[in-house]
């Protein structure tokens, strides 16, 4: 026996360390959800859909592509200091763009994730086998993200002109035959995908699903496409949906009167889809909540910077700074608008001397760390400012002038400046509406933009209406082709 | 074939050296006088040099220049003759006056055994590319903490960086050159045959350290599979010996300083840069230059300067890095005991390190403690093991604390009057300028010392194996090898910045713990066998390897004060998450050396890796090598050629893999969001990566031809080798259309090559009773992108600050890229005459190239401005002893390196008011004083290139230093005697002492950044510094 004593060793040494077995080379995240196991309730099918509400959010945040384009690259905002990182906000901001610009590289890549998702959930929603408690349920969930995917492709096609077009999920392979698809036939499919949502979705909302998108909401975005294509009667007839529902007033705070109190009911902290609201971003301020970042981002860029009535002080973004010509826009009874619209400094708590260096309100939120005021992007003074818009009938644009306590278009006080309905509407929609994403899209829509930032000593051409494609898109698919820059 | 554990290990060179410098005329009654002449066995010349010992004692004598010794000893004692090159002999007195020697040529040098992957190899026999050093008397006489530093200026090809100078953190080691982007290109760690799952150097006491081994060829790292492509650091601790016990104690005592400065503007210059600056704006903006300096006239501050700064010469000055930095100490204490007998043979030790930091609130501690024991149990079976336990304690200084000190301006006090932070607030003349241009707020070096990092390690590491020798020539060993890491790291942001109330913060906390458990069950079947010419070694083995990590992290916010800097005083929870990840590793290997004649060398080796982290399409994957080697001096047509005693031509190929890559990359993910519809929170998902079943590791060939040659008896050694390698498969976020959805997918499909040159020489210089050798080597590298992902899409990559960098073909990998930078606009004629002037142009503005001659300058015209690599890299060693005085020095350098300077672009951005490097005192200023040429006018508007990367923020990295440099006294024999003591020897060591290089920054080796992440190496924001250091130490063995 003891002979082969280590014969014997070896052998259960050797079994020990075989007994392993292969299998085990399988292993999976044990803190993390794997892609190939969900979908597989109705409740996790939700979740996925659900989460277009944070696509939107990403198109529309502070330095996000609407937010450059629209405000930014516009004669409403100028940057005054930041730290050396912001290269590429002051070349968007001076007009002088190059397609390496990193900002304009991020919000194209982060708009083509959340047309994927959107995709993704339409997707999963067309081909799932999970039996939903509700179909009618499955239909809304579907045309919610038909009408995001719209909404964020409308916005792309007017920055960047012709794009790539997937309208279902694409694999990286497929990808590179995905080249830049003409403004019509985006425009034709926009409208048509919002024709067949605003049948489906609901007039409203209530509880835990106020803030999901609305009919109307639909039909505003199908109303502004129709004006950006010059197709007015098309746009007027969506517009009076709106304003015939009856839904919607500029009655925000519904209290049964409208006044200016309404328009600042809007910039409220805590107020959430007002009477006023047509479609609006949903956040929550605190901690581990659904922050934005407008304020951090728009106020100044000193440390000793602080909001008012408060003392704690933080360094703002320091983008988005009102420029002295929107401030001079405002008549000069227009200042509950002008107040909230542009704040004009604060003062050095250390030092006590007033630091002249304006900032938007309209984002307002105490809770500075953690803010989180919903932000409208559809209100009803639009709708009322598109229909003057689309019926040259100024009764509309009246309508929110009275509301800022102001005189009628065509009335003795009204400013002589503006002779024109049009030029009263481009007013109007600068001082009503500014740092609310529309401003270069008005200008570009009507026309206007080359002459109005030119005037102003912009340097800026018909070439520059469009921004540049990402040189990284095209250097990754060489297929694309350039816009003028 | 012997196996690390084996008893059968070289012998400590420590001790030899010791022995070997002993010199002592001892004189007893029964001696009697010997003199003779020692002469070579191949030559017949006489030799100098050659120690004479009287076995037993410590005494002797050397040679003289002729070869004659003299010396007293005993009648019946035993003389030993021993020289470097030359076979020791052992010759008894026997009553004799007269004995000559005749010394044979070693052949012990090829003898000596060098440990290689699972097994030790005679160094004649190696046929790849290993290099090897021996922590001797020189290295350990350094104020090490962590051995790879013990690596600096050693072995060709292997490049050590000290990526910042905080104590306690692991340097940074390149083998032959970076051939990963995406996976780690830190090279695998190997203590005493344990692979430890993560690179770190700083587990281990470096005086536990018996000697290092690099694998560098592919044929040497092969065995190592789908770990190897980087390289392999062996490390093996020290064991005990067969003889009575032997105690080591080593105590050093050091002062460290920092390596340099970084020279920045005084109160005078910073003062007329400043006015520079407001006023250039202020012109350029349209504004009157002679109007007055007010806000009334300027409308904005930033157009205007202090009044303080007219009188420039009254300004006070502060020292900010005078503040920061300071002289401190370091202790450092060993102890060890070390014995055995012919079966069983033991080690133990202590250690424990005391060091502060050069930087203020910089603190470390380390304790190690090892144990190793083997036994022989009987003819057929051996047992053994041991178990590293170190733990450590470091409080580290706020990140930029360093950066603060360089930049922040010098006309501030420390402290201003009402006791906060010096600034513009609080600085009478200044307060208008606090919001606009300087501030106390993440700049005064202070602002955030009152925070607490700390950073709590505990490893343990060690193994147990049985070895049976079941045949003559066949043994099986199995072993089991374990890693236990356990990190504890706590990081409180203060409150209270001593800024006064208003500039309170939130206050947040975050503790997080991590456990790393891994375990490797090794079992290896050796068959060693010769017979007449033919001597084979074969190896069959197979591992498996489990690592398991966990990880939690916590975070509060909201704290009143900082009186109790835990998370219990946070008022808000703000997270807690988790990560937990397993991973398998499955392998099995074989080897087989096969050796004719001596002379004739072959060796392959097969490894097949299943890995848990690869896809399931891609789990296995198969390592190749093969190498063979002639001993071209073996053969009977070069014996005649006497003075080259060895020439050996060796030649290898071979396939390794590269699996540093996250845990389940291959699976896609669902990530988690949130949103708030009606005002409630609830989470949603998305996809946040693509499922990739195919992915696999990435995998090297590695061609390695290699020369070795010794002269006059080895006293001069050459080795050369060259390498050509070619990563394929790497792992790449390929950039992918995004209409996908993604930017990048995670696919095998880079490659990459390197090649390179190392030459290694060592030379016996001085023989007798001055001695002197030295080491010289050097090497090179060339890195070249071959492809990428489709069509070879450049990869753009922000390393951070600002500087991009770029993946090309036909580019070294991380080529620094921007605009070319080409000196200063003189004047309007200058801007007028360039074509692809910019619009803003103007005298005094920097030009930049237009690289594609189009006229037009804009981001077509970006370039690679630089690199990392070196184009070489060398290092000196000389070793001297005269008597019982020795004195070593260690020169070396790096040639032709880029660095990425963050301290010149982020000086530049005056708005925010940080002080300026000092060179920029040099610029144009108008065109009467135009400066150097090079460095552009200051404004407070700066609207041309400035921000944008460029060559102008590029620096030469290349660098030489006094790397180490030590001088020991051994005390004579009467001495220990009467102590009752082995040894006893003092020393001094300097690190750093010396270094010549032209980037205006601390040390271009520093960047900011991890060990493993090449993407970050060469670039600078000033980060905690290196040190130079002054050690005085002694050594007492008993």
């Amino acid at each position: 026996m003891r002979k082969y004593s280590k014969f014997i060793a070896m052998a259960l040494l050797a079994f020990s360390a075989a007994s392993c077995s292969e299998d085990q080379l399988n292993q999976f995240p044990e803190t993390q959800l794997t892609e190939g196991s969900f979908y597989t309730t109705e409740g996790q099918i939700i979740q996925a859909v659900n989460d277009i509400y944070r696509q939107l959010i990403k198109v529309y945040k502070g330095g996000g592509i609407v937010d450059l384009y629209s405000e930014l690259y516009s004669d409403n905002t100028y940057i005054e200091f930041t730290g050396g990182s912001t290269t590429f906000e002051e070349d968007i901001k001076n007009f002088r763009i190059q397609p390496n610009n990193g900002r304009i590289l991020s919000a194209w890549n982060d708009c083509y994730n959340a047309i994927y998702i959107c995709n993704n959930a339409i997707g999963q929603l067309e081909k799932t086998q999970v039996a939903f408690s509700n179909p009618a349920l499955k239909e809304r969930l579907k045309a919610e993200a038909v009408f995001i995917r719209s909404l964020i492709y409308f916005n792309m096609v007017r920055i960047w002109g012709e794009i790539p077009f997937p309208l279902q999920v694409v694999s990286p392979e497929e990808s590179y035959s995905y080249i830049r698809e003409s403004k019509d036939v985006i425009y034709q499919q926009l409208i048509s995908d919002l024709k067949t949502t605003k049948t489906i979705l609901p007039e409203r909302y209530s509880g835990s699903d106020a803030g999901r998108i609305t009919r109307y909401a639909a039909t505003a975005v199908l109303a502004e496409i129709y004006l950006t294509l010059g197709e007015s009667s098309n746009a007027a007839a969506q517009l009076k949906e709106i304003i015939d529902s009856n839904q919607y007033s500029l009655d925000a705070d519904n209290n049964g009167e409208i006044n200016s109190k309404d328009y600042l009911h809007n910039f409220q902290p805590l107020t959430k889809n007002s009477r006023e609201s047509i479609l609006e971003l949903q956040f929550q301020a605190g901690q581990n909540a659904v922050n934005s970042n407008y304020q951090q981002l728009y106020t100044p860029y000193h440390w000793s910077f602080h909001l008012p009535g408060s003392t704690e002080t933080f360094r703002g973004g320091g983008m988005n700074t009102p420029t002295n010509d929107l401030i001079n826009e405002f008549e000069s009874a227009d200042t509950v608008r002008k107040n909230v619209t542009v704040y004009p400094g604060y003062v050095n708590l250390e030092t006590g001397a007033f630091i002249e260096y304006p900032f938007t309100q309209k984002f307002y939120d105490p809770n500075w760390r953690y803010e989180g005021q919903n932000v409208e992007l559809v209100r009803y003074a639009d709708i009322l400012l598109a229909y003057a818009e689309a019926t040259n009938d100024p009764s509309y644009l009246n309508q929110v002038r009275a509301r800022a306590g102001l005189p009628a278009f065509g009335s003795s006080g009204y400013p002589d400046k503006y002779k024109s309905l049009a030029e009263a509407i481009e007013h109007e929609r600068r001082v009503e509406l500014s740092f609310e994403f529309h401003r270069f899209f008005d200008l570009v829509r009507t026309n206007r933009a080359v002459d109005v930032l030119q005037s102003k000593g912009y340097d800026i051409t018909a070439n520059k209406l469009l921004f540049p494609i990402p040189q990284n898109a095209i250097d990754v698919n060489p297929k694309l082709t350039q816009n003028p820059y | 074939m012997h196996f690390l554990l084996n008893q059968n290990k070289p012998k400590s060179l420590l001790w030899q050296t010791f022995l070997l410098l002993l010199i002592v005329t001892g004189v007893s009654a029964q001696t009697v006088s010997v003199k003779g002449k020692v002469t070579s066995s191949s030559d017949q010349e006489s030799l100098p040099g050659i120690n004479v010992l009287i076995k037993d004692s410590h005494s002797g004598t050397i040679t003289n220049a002729e070869g004659y010794f003299e010396l007293d000893a005993p009648v019946s004692s035993i003389l030993i003759f021993s020289g470097i090159g030359y076979q020791t002999q052992e010759v008894p007195v026997s009553n004799r006056r007269v004995i000559d020697v005749v010394l044979a040529a070693d052949i012990k040098l090829l003898n000596e055994v060098v440990v290689v992957g699972y097994g030790t190899q005679r160094k004649g026999d190696v046929t790849g590319a290993v290099g090897s050093v021996k922590l001797d008397r020189e290295i350990n006489s350094r104020p090490i903490v962590e051995v790879g530093q013990a690596l600096y200026g050693k072995i060709p090809g292997v490049q050590v960086l000290n990526g910042n100078g905080r104590p306690g953190s692991s340097s940074t080691i390149q083998i032959r050159g970076i051939n990963s982007v995406s996976a780690s290109s830190a090279p695998l760690i190997v203590i005493d045959g344990m692979p430890i799952p993560d690179y770190d150097l700083n587990l281990l006491n470096a005086g536990d350290v018996e000697s290092m081994e690099i694998l560098k060829d592919a044929s040497s790292s092969a065995i190592y599979g789908s770990r190897g492509a980087n390289g392999v650091i062996l490390i093996t601790t020290k064991s005990g010996k067969e003889g009575k016990t032997r105690f080591n104690l080593n105590y050093s005592y050091g002062l460290q300083k920092e390596i340099d400065r970084i020279e920045v503007m005084n109160s005078q210059e910073y003062a007329l840069a400043a006015k520079d600056a407001a006023q250039i704006g202020w012109i350029e903006s349209g504004g009157d230059p002679s109007a007055p300096n007010t806000i009334e006239a300027r409308k904005n501050y930033k157009y205007t300067w202090p009044v303080a700064f007219d009188n420039p010469e009254n300004l006070p000055t502060t020292d900010w890095q005078d503040l920061i930095f300071r002289t401190a100490p370091m202790h450092k204490i060993e102890l060890n005991a070390t014995g055995g007998t012919a079966k069983s043979n033991f080690m133990v030790s202590g250690a424990y390190v005391r060091q502060e930091g050069i930087v203020i609130t910089s603190d470390y501690k380390k304790y190690t403690f090892n144990v190793k024991a083997d036994t022989r149990v009987n003819n057929w079976l051996k047992v053994g093991g041991m178990m590293n336990v170190s733990y450590d304690h470091e409080n580290e200084p706020y990140n930029r604390t360093v950066e603060w000190a360089v930049q922040y301006p010098t006309i501030y006090p420390v402290y201003g009057n009402n006791g906060y932070l010096g600034a513009p607030a609080n600085t009478p003349g200044y307060e208008q300028y606090d919001a606009i241009l300087f501030r106390p707020k993440n700049g005064h070096p202070l602002y955030q010392i009152s925070d607490d990092i700390q950073h709590k390690r505990f490893n343990n590491l060690g193994n147990v194996f049985a070895q049976i020798d079941f045949l003559p020539g066949l043994s099986f060993k199995s072993s089991l090898n374990y890693f236990y890491n356990r990190t504890d790291n706590s990081h409180y942001q203060a409150v209270d910045h001593e800024l006064g109330p208003s500039f309170y913060t939130e206050g947040i906390m975050t503790v997080n713990q991590s456990g790393n458990l891994n375990y490797t069950s090794q079992n290896l079947l050796t068959y060693d066998k010769a017979f007449k010419d033919h001597t084979f070694s074969a190896l069959a083995g197979m591992e498996y390897n489990n690592n398991r990590y966990e990880y939690t992290n916590q975070e509060r916010r909201g704290y009143d004060n900082d009186l109790i800097k835990a998370l219990s005083a946070g008022k808000t929870v703000f997270q807690a998450e988790d990560i937990r990840r397993t991973s398998i590793l499955i392998s099995y290997f074989s080897r087989l050396n096969y050796t004719f004649k001596g002379k004739y060398l072959l060796s392959a080796s097969i490894r097949r890796d299943g890995s848990s982290r690869f896809g399931p399409n891609k789990k296995w994957g198969l390592f190749p090598s093969v190498s063979g080697g002639w001993v071209v001096s073996d053969e009977s047509f070069f014996k005649s050629l006497k003075s080259v005693n060895n020439l050996k031509i060796r030649a290898s190929y071979g396939f390794t893999g590269n699996d540093r890559f996250a845990d389940y990359k291959w699976i896609g993910s669902m990530s988690q969001g949130r949103i708030a519809l009606g005002n409630t929170l609830s989470t949603t998902y998305f996809p946040g990566s693509i499922t990739n079943p195919d992915l696999e590791w990435e995998r090297t060939q590695q061609l390695n031809i290699g020369l070795d040659l010794g002269l006059l008896s080895n006293r001069i050694s050459f080795e050369a080798d060259y390498y050509i390698s070619k990563s394929d498969g790497l792992l790449l976020d390929v950039p992918v259309p995004s209409v996908s959805g993604f930017t990048s997918v995670f696919q095998n499909i880079g490659k990459l090559q390197n090649k390179g040159l190392e030459l290694n020489l060592t030379t016996y210089n001085l023989r007798g009773k001055f001695n002197w050798n030295s080491q010289l080597n050097f090497s090179l590298n060339r890195n070249e992108v071959l492809s990428l992902g489709k069509d070879n899409a450049p990869m753009i990559y922000q390393p951070g600050f600002g500087m991009e960098s770029i993946n090309k073909v036909g580019a070294p990998i991380f080529s620094f890229y921007g605009y070319q930078y080409d000196g200063v606009y003189m004047n309007q004629a200058e801007v007028d005459a360039d074509p692809s002037r910019y619009s803003t142009a103007k005298p005094g503005d920097g030009r930049y190239k237009d690289i594609n001659g189009d006229g037009i300058l804009n981001a077509d015209d970006r370039t690679i401005i630089g690199n990392y690599t070196p184009d070489f890299i060398w290092g000196f060693t000389n070793n001297f002893s005269y008597r019982n005085f020795d004195f070593s020095f260690l020169i070396q350098g790096v040639q032709g390196s880029d660095v990425y300077d963050n301290n010149i672009h982020r000086s530049m951005l005056y708005h925010e008011g940080r002080n300026y490097y000092k060179e920029t005192v040099n610029r144009w200023r108008s065109e009467a004083e135009p400066g150097d040429g090079y460095h552009y006018k200051l404004t407070v508007d700066l609207d041309g290139y400035e921000k944008t990367a460029s060559s102008y923020w590029i620096v030469d990295g290349s660098y030489f230093r006094l790397k180490s440099i030590t001088a020991g006294y051994t005390f004579k024999s009467e001495l220990l005697n009467k102590l009752k003591l082995d040894h006893l020897r003092v020393y001094f060591n300097g690190m750093n002492l010396f270094t010549h290089k032209n980037a205006p920054v601390f040390d271009p080796e520093n960047f900011n950044g991890s060990a493993t992440n090449a993407t970050q190496r060469g670039v600078t924001h000033s980060p905690y510094p290196s040190a130079k250091s002054y050690t005085f130490g002694i050594n007492i063995g008993f």
